[in-house]
């Protein structure tokens, strides 16, 4: 009995083992086996499978995946949209599907004729954040046609600078090579020697136009709902347009499709909330995400009455819902708004909004054609209300659009893809109105007539597989713009300023095209791999740009007003040329880029010295036609995996403008080239990673920039009552002193169960105290010597703790 | 107005939000430059005006502030009509040029002539006096509390005496500018003191300070209570305090120009601020058109009125720096008080009593 007893506990124990060496290579890979079609009835010797793959749990789409067969003709990978297609030898073949990240999938398929296969991984994480979902392949540098192209992950982006524990985009992305600021709180980024309007922000393809809340010191993108961010600074997929300088694209992560789940954090300056579960388990879900600052406490804590008592708060909420309606067809929808307030004192109030929806449908045609169409609504709008003395009034201004795009992927055959459609704008500018506020203002209302503008764009976009070594992208646009009626038209006399005294007539246009421009904006990348880890890309890229940020300040502002492109005003025209080389060593764990970029800017709108932009009627007398350049070189080097991780990048780079006297308008800087305001030649950031065992994480990021230029003054005078007016140099001809810093940041964590996870991240952003110059202006009291001053906004240490939870 | 406002808004929240810090660090700016500075005003007034003829200072070299006069120069406003009229230097005052004028006609142009020793000739746009002058209604005043943090660092209040203009409607679209000077009268007092005198001083009380309006931005063209000065409350208005008004009817040059002077001077250093630019008035250099010549010459028509400001009328009262004391233990002006500056014991035939 007892050795019967005995055998049976042996064997008990023996299929636990068992059991337990299954569970445990089970969670590397699953084995299925599929059949499609019948073998009496096959023909061909290869077909095609094609189909969709998606995280199990969220549904959200998995770009990159890797799909090797073992007797095949060759892998491939899933496409931005997780759609892929494979040729398949006719009978049994054995597939690998991989991604980083998941459980590998092993799958035995018989294939007799081209069949849809729709796969869904299951992700490894099953604690918060502890394992990495890296959105892109360890070769994905080497191996991408197009250069200049930035892709973060939540990993890379909670690695970096973090103000008052806030993990942000905006902040995050300037500290990659050619990407800068003008300074700290400044609302926009600059993308090698771009302007800040020159950037296409999108957030799952919903148009942002201001990325910034609270002027600039924290971003639009609720960290909780980032899935990855793409940046690309040089070449832009031919879908892509309407901006000059770069593309930054956010996508957000779809909720779970099987659990509702809390997540959420408390920090110093905001806390934040998501929601998110399961509409239809398993086909559809809905996430939640929203943010509310409480920043007051610390403008109490600053001895100047009008600061106690100031108020500033901002506020977002994502809403965002997929649904996969079948094996072809997949729908979603989401709808973003945010509103920034700030009041000064008693003196005055300002406020901005944004607010966007959007929709999308992907519905695969066929095994080798996915369709995805698009529409975007929105609508930012920004008001300055002066609530102080007998001129109360409000100033608003802004700009409503409404975006569509269709957009074709086809996939030829394994070395040709094809990206085919066309896309729609329209843009209603705001350009402002003044009311007074109250029956006691003196204020007089100003209406400024509403400016629209359309632009319709077919697009082709081929990459081509030359070869083992030569891949080669080439995409053309086509740019139709009108700037539409109803509208007035100023006309003025030939070859003499544009003035009051020389306006002749006003023209009036109705409903209708008042100006056409059109373009061709043709893009070609080549890469030539010289071998498994090195490879050379070199790139052209045109753009036209209609809608304009125009600002006369250094940095721009949330009030700052929009211009479309019109008689006067022609679209910006920009080309770029970028060439560099990439490789890779030690099984991929480096990866370092050599890139050098030239931009032409065949026609920028410059501010004239002292131009009024506010509520003016006819801005065409305010601005100046000239042209730019920038150019540079960039240099990466990076350290991928292992428990310390580190990017470091020198970028090289100027910008700078010319505008020459014409008959119509005066030279700046008589005429000859002068550095732009974010011009910053030197610039070099270090990221620094370590990880402690699963739950602790040290991280170390320092940043360097040359100081931005400004115009200093060369001289004073006095005029009547007025003592010491300064004369100033030309334009930009001084700069403020370098900025560098350096922040750490410390994570505890995750620590919990399966059902709540929490994480602590305690944060010091500018170690050493430096009172980086946020800007530099020059002060000269009556009978007292010039003396120049810093401003330093962020000039001390900010230590801050993060608290972060997730529940189930 | 909301315009003026934008830069200065977004420093302070900005200061308040993120515990800023404002220091002073050297920076290499110096520059050998120096311009040639003509300043002068006419109007259709008749009395005595003045143009200076200065050199700049050079920045970083001695004093950056002193200005260099420029003596023997010839100075003369040349009208459309023929009028020419010869400003002389005045003695002990180097690169100042005087001349008594009547009263120049409105709707005729006039342009200033400047030849300075060194060859340069320079000459002024133009310019028309204004057919028609936008005219003074009231001046009238109030005391207001002005928040600040005292040395302790807690909140108070100090008292101020602000003026305000109100201008008579008119038919068409103008250009307004303000200065304002101030008289006060001051009694000697000690301890001892027999025959107590009464000082009568002047003072500037608008340096740096800029009023401009354009008539456009008002309410049916009609000014209503622009404050144009403020004060504090001090000894000054013991007794009786004056404030003279010139309200200046000028053209959309001018008032261009007085803009970007006080966007030049206003700049508070952020990044929203206005970038500054190269500042041209109407003169120009005919002997070297790339020479940049700094200043301006006004030609205006004139609005001018008086307001005595009691402040014991509106319940107030401000005391005197002078007590019953030891003449030692007295300010030197209540002991004497023409030592005061622009000072002087002839009571002025406008004062009130």
């Amino acid at each position: 009995m007892n050795e019967l007893k005995s055998k049976l506990l042996g064997r008990i124990l023996i299929c636990l083992l068992v059991l337990t060496f299954f569970k445990l290579t089970g969670q590397n890979s699953d084995l299925q086996q599929v059949q499609f079609g019948s073998e009496s009835a096959a023909t061909s010797e290869t077909y095609q499978l094609s189909g969709n793959i998606i995280d199990k749990n969220s549904g959200e789409i998995i770009i990159g995946a890797a799909f090797n067969v073992d007797n095949l003709l060759g892998g491939t990978v899933s496409d931005e949209n997780g759609n892929f297609t494979i040729d398949l030898k006719r009978g049994r073949s054995k597939m690998e599907v991989s991604y980083l990240g998941y459980t590998t999938l092993l799958i035995e398929i018989e294939i007799y004729e081209d069949a849809v296969l729709n796969i869904e991984l299951q992700s490894l994480a099953v604690e918060l954040d502890q394992v990495v979902i890296q959105g892109q392949s360890q070769t994905e540098n080497i191996e991408s046609v197009i250069s200049g192209v930035e892709r973060l992950d939540i990993e890379r982006l909670s690695q970096r600078t973090q103000l008052m524990g806030e993990l942000d985009v905006l902040r995050s992305i300037q500290s990659l090579s050619g990407v800068t600021s003008v300074g700290d709180g400044a609302s926009g980024f600059n993308v090698r020697g771009g302007n800040a309007d020159e950037n296409l922000i999108l957030q799952d393809d919903a148009l942002i136009i201001n990325p910034a809340h609270t002027l600039g010191f924290f971003s639009l993108f609720h960290p909780d709902l980032i899935r990855s961010v793409e940046l690309y600074k040089g070449n832009q997929p031919a879908y892509y347009g309407g901006r000059l300088s770069s593309v930054l694209q956010v996508d957000l992560r779809e909720g779970s499709r099987e659990n509702y789940e809390f997540q959420g954090g408390v920090g110093m300056a905001a806390s934040r909330l998501t929601f998110e579960g399961p509409i239809q388990k398993g086909k559809s879900s809905f996430i939640v995400g929203g943010r509310v600052s409480y920043m007051d406490y610390l403008l109490n804590m600053v001895k100047n009455i009008n600061v106690k008592r100031s108020k500033t708060i901002f506020y977002d909420m994502t809403v965002k819902a997929d649904a996969r309606l079948s094996d072809k067809t997949k729908v979603g929808i989401s709808s973003f708004i945010s509103s920034d307030e700030f009041q000064f004192g008693e003196e005055v109030n300002f406020d901005y909004q944004t607010k966007t929806a959007s929709g999308y449908i992907n519905q695969l045609i066929s095994n080798r054609w996915n369709l995805r169409a698009i529409v975007n609504i929105g609508d930012y709008e920004s008001s300055l209300f002066d609530i102080q003395g007998n001129d109360l009034s409000r100033f608003t201004n802004g700009v409503r659009y409404l975006r569509g795009a269709l957009r074709n992927f086809i996939d030829v055959n394994e070395s040709i893809n094809i990206v085919a459609g066309a896309e729609y704008n329209k843009y209603t500018v705001r350009p402002g109105r003044l009311d007074p506020e109250g029956p006691e203002s003196t204020a007089v209302t100003q209406i400024l007539e509403d400016e629209q503008g359309a632009a319709i764009t077919p697009f082709v976009q081929l990459e081509l597989k030359l070869n083992d070594a030569i891949n080669i992208y080439g995409g053309l646009r086509y740019t139709n713009y009108s700037n539409l009626g109803p509208g007035q038209v100023p006309v003025y006399l030939d070859g003499v300023p544009r003035s009051a005294t020389s306006l002749s007539e006003i023209q009036s246009f109705n409903d209708g095209s008042i100006v056409s421009y059109t373009g061709w904006e043709p893009r070609v990348s080549i890469n030539y791999k010289m071998s498994e880890q090195n490879a050379l890309k070199i790139g052209y890229n045109r753009g036209f740009q209609y809608l304009n940020q125009l600002s006369n300040t250094a940095s721009a502002t949330p009030v700052d007003i929009w211009k479309l492109s019109d008689t006067y005003i022609a679209p910006q025209v920009a080309d770029n040329y970028n060439l560099g080389w990439f490789s890779n060593f030690n099984e991929n764990k480096f990866e370092s880029s050599l890139e050098v970029f030239y931009k032409d800017q065949k026609t920028i709108v410059e501010y004239r010295d002292f131009a009024d932009l506010l509520l003016n009627d006819f801005l065409e007398r305010e601005v100046v036609e000239g042209v730019g350049r920038s150019y540079g070189v960039e240099a990466n080097f990076k350290k991928t995996r292992g428990d310390f991780k580190y990017e470091i990048n020198y970028t090289y780079s100027r910008s700078e403008r010319r505008v020459e006297a014409t008959a119509i308008q005066n030279a700046i800087n008589n005429g000859d080239w002068y550095p732009s305001n974010y011009d910053k030649p030197h610039s070099l950031n270090m990221n620094l990673s370590r990880q402690f065992g699963p739950r602790s994480n040290l991280s170390v990021n320092f940043t360097y920039s040359t100081g931005r230029p400004i115009t200093a003054p060369v001289g004073n005078f006095a005029v009547d009552n007025i003592l010491n007016v300064p004369i100033f140099s030309q334009r930009n001809q001084f700069r403020i002193p370098d900025y560098h810093r350096l922040d750490i940041a410390y994570t505890i964590g995750p620590f919990g169960n399966e059902n709540s996870q929490n994480k602590l991240t305690i944060s010091v952003y500018n170690l050493y105290g430096r009172r980086n110059a946020y800007s530099v202006f020059f002060r000269q009291l009556p009978f007292q010597s010039l003396s120049v001053q810093r401003i330093a906004t962020l000039g001390s240490i900010f230590p801050a703790i993060t608290y972060n939870f997730n529940f189930k | 107005m909301i315009h003026r406002n934008r830069a200065y808004i977004f420093l302070l929240v900005l200061l308040g939000l993120f515990v800023s810090c404002i220091d002073e660090i050297t920076l290499d700016v110096d520059s050998d430059e120096q311009f040639v500075i003509v300043n002068g005003l006419v109007a259709d007034q008749p009395g005595e005006y003045s143009v200076t003829v200065d050199y700049s200072p050079i920045i970083g070299v001695g004093n950056d502030n002193i200005l260099v006069p420029i003596s023997e120069a010839r100075v003369e406003v040349v009208g459309d009509n023929s009028d020419r009229f010869t400003f002389s230097e005045v003695q002990d005052d180097a690169g100042r040029y005087m001349a008594n004028l009547p009263g120049l006609q409105r709707g005729v142009a006039y342009h200033i002539e400047v030849a300075i020793p060194d060859g340069t000739i320079i000459r002024s746009e133009p310019q028309m006096i204004p057919k028609s002058t936008v005219e003074i209604d009231t001046i009238d005043f109030e005391v207001i509390n002005v928040e600040f943090i005292n040395e302790s660092g807690n909140v108070a209040t100090r008292e101020y005496v602000e003026i305000y203009a109100n201008t008579l409607p008119v038919q068409n679209d103008g250009y307004v500018r303000w200065r304002v000077t101030g008289e006060y009268d001051i009694v000697e007092k000690y301890f001892g003191i027999l025959n107590p005198r009464h000082c009568y001083v002047k003072e500037n009380i608008d340096i740096n300070n800029i009023v401009v309006a354009d008539l456009e931005d008002y309410s049916g063209g009609v000014i209503d209570k622009e404050p144009l000065v403020r004060l504090p409350m001090d000894s000054r208005f013991h007794i009786l305090y004056l404030f003279n008004v010139f309200q200046y009817t000028m053209s959309e040059h001018e008032y261009n120009y007085w803009a970007r002077i006080r966007q030049l001077i206003d700049v508070e250093g952020t990044l929203f601020d206005p970038p500054p630019g190269v500042l041209n008035g109407n003169l120009v250099s005919t002997s070297d058109p790339n020479q940049r010549i700094q200043g301006y010459f006004s030609v205006v028509s004139q609005s001018f009125q008086r307001r005595f400001v009691n402040i014991s009328e509106r319940g107030f009262f401000a005391d005197t720096d002078c007590e019953s004391r030891p003449r030692a233990n007295n300010p030197e002006k209540c002991v004497d008080c023409t030592t005061l500056p622009r000072s002087t014991l002839v009571k002025p035939d406008y004062w009130l009593f």
